[in-house]
């Protein structure tokens, strides 16, 4: 039971962790658009 | 290759990205020639095999850092630069910065996370075992970010596509096309942004039924320095990912929030005097600027003692125009931003003297101040600048056309018939809008 329970929740926690550096990832290229848009917007 | 190179010199610390991600690549090349021999014994093949996928992590942090600054640059060349030719350089440098580090980043930390894979699966994924399934679960993980990495690559180059489409087009044309340009990347940016999710999704589900079915295979010993090795792990990654998720949201929280529309034209920094709240039909000229308040004057944001210095500045103008422009005629053109209760007796005089001085086809500003609250940005101030031109005559003029507009087209309007500014530039604008040319008429 505890092999299995601990690769259970190494597999959940590695998928999280994938999950959440996808989310980072595509926040942190979309924020490339925000300052093109500032940009656009002006001064 | 040499073009990757100018890519990445154009933004701030590019090179420094290049020669890193040179250096993780030749690394991983050499740990994965190594475990191919096999003549590295344990525990240094483990110790090298982290050290190899450790360094991998120099690529996001350079190019992180990188793509920092270019946006500290963008900021600067909006909020702080002064000199036009430096607000130039620093904002093309921002812009190229982001936009060619970012390409170069997915395709160098798949070259190296790929060739570190290959080395990691030689020394540990030949025998069946907990260090296999863990190889084959992180090695399908990262499969699931091809989607993303695809669009993330699409998306940047579809961008550098488009800036180097806009060179011959149209500058008023260009923040239409740029706008569209990240519409339509963004739609399907975050359509492949969802289906490596989905995939993610499905590879750990996947993964979660496997590791459930599966049969113990190693001896007791064995299998709890693996659960505690599994345990210890699952913490750092939930740990990690509970910092990535901290750390997106002020950037979800920007990137979720609409922009409006781009600024139009030529821009105008100052919307001072007052002027009344209307909306031109056309739009500002590059030209003079006069701003006129009751009681003072000021030519191109420099305060002016009296109408006759104005003149005699505005005539240095004229002569200059025609310097830079020998092809062409004198534009006659001047921007004049008015103050809305501005009286006639002084708009007459203000009027009189461009005239005086050739300036005959000026134009009414109205600018306003915009504010925009953004989640990251804080405050954002622009100046909203439209205008309506107009044809100035005086009673000169019609007598030596004997015509009362003076040789000019459209409606007449005449300065006497109001009171103030504000009653006059509404009739004005009201006229443009309605696509009719207005001369108006300064009398004596």
């Amino acid at each position: 039971v505890s092999a299995r329970l601990s690769r259970a929740v190494l597999v959940v926690s590695c998928g999280v962790l994938a999950l959440a550096l996808g989310e980072f990832f595509l926040q942190w290229v979309l924020y490339t658009e925000t300052f093109l848009r500032r940009f656009l917007f002006g001064a | 290759m040499g073009a990757l190179i100018d890519s990445l010199e154009q933004g701030p610390h590019g090179v420094v990205v290049g020669v890193v991600a040179l250096v993780v690549i030749a690394a991983q090349v050499v740990v994965s020639l190594k475990a191919w021999g096999r003549a590295v014994p344990e525990p240094r093949r483990r110790r090298m095999h982290v050290l190899a996928g450790a360094s991998i992590l120099a690529l996001p942090v350079s190019a992180g850092i990188a793509v920092h600054a270019a946006r500290g640059l963008i900021v600067y060349g909006l909020s702080a630069a002064t000199d036009p030719s430096e607000k130039a350089t620093v904002l093309s440098s921002g812009i190229s910065g982001q936009i060619n580090i970012i390409p170069f980043l997915v395709m160098t930390i798949m070259v190296a996370v790929a060739l570190w894979f290959v080395g990691l699966w030689r020394s540990y994924g030949a025998e069946r075992g907990p260090a296999r399934r863990a190889l084959v679960l992180y090695g399908l993980l990262a499969v699931g970010f091809d989607a993303l990495a695809l669009g993330a690559l699409r998306w940047t180059t579809a961008l550098i596509k488009a800036f180097a489409g806009m060179a011959g087009v149209e500058p008023a044309l260009k923040p239409r096309l740029l706008e569209r340009q990240l519409a339509d990347g963004r739609i399907e940016l975050e359509q492949l942004a969802r289906a490596s999710r989905w995939t993610l999704a499905g590879i750990t589900v996947a993964c979660l039924v496997l590791a459930l079915i599966l049969r113990r295979d190693e001896d007791a010993a064995a299998e709890g320095r693996w659960a505690r090795r599994r345990g210890a792990v699952s913490l750092a990654a939930l740990a990690l990912a509970a910092v990535l998720f901290l750390a997106a949201r002020p950037m979800r929280a920007e990137n979720a929030l609409p922009w409006p529309p781009a600024g139009q034209g030529e821009v105008l920094l100052i919307a001072d005097p007052k002027a009344p709240d209307l909306e031109g039909p056309d739009e500002i000229e590059r030209a003079p600027v006069v701003q006129v308040w009751a009681d003072k004057l000021a030519l191109d944001l420099q305060p002016q003692d009296d109408l006759d210095a104005m003149k005699s500045i505005l005539q240095t103008l004229r002569v200059n125009y025609g310097l830079l422009h020998p092809e062409g005629g004198f534009n006659r053109v001047a921007d004049l931003l008015i103050g809305e209760g501005v009286s006639a007796d002084r708009l007459k005089a203000v009027l009189r003297a461009v005239h005086d001085v050739e300036y005959t086809s000026p134009a009414f500003v109205f600018a306003r101040e915009e504010n925009l609250d953004r989640p990251t940005f804080g405050r954002l101030r622009r100046v909203h600048v439209t205008a309506a031109r107009l044809k100035l005559i005086d009673e000169y003029d019609a007598e030596a056309a004997k015509d009362p507009k003076g040789g000019e087209e459209g409606t007449l309007v005449r300065l006497a018939d109001f009171r103030d500014y504000g009653a006059l530039a509404r009739r004005i604008v009201a006229l443009r809008a309605s696509g009719a040319a207005v001369a108006l008429d300064l009398g004596k």
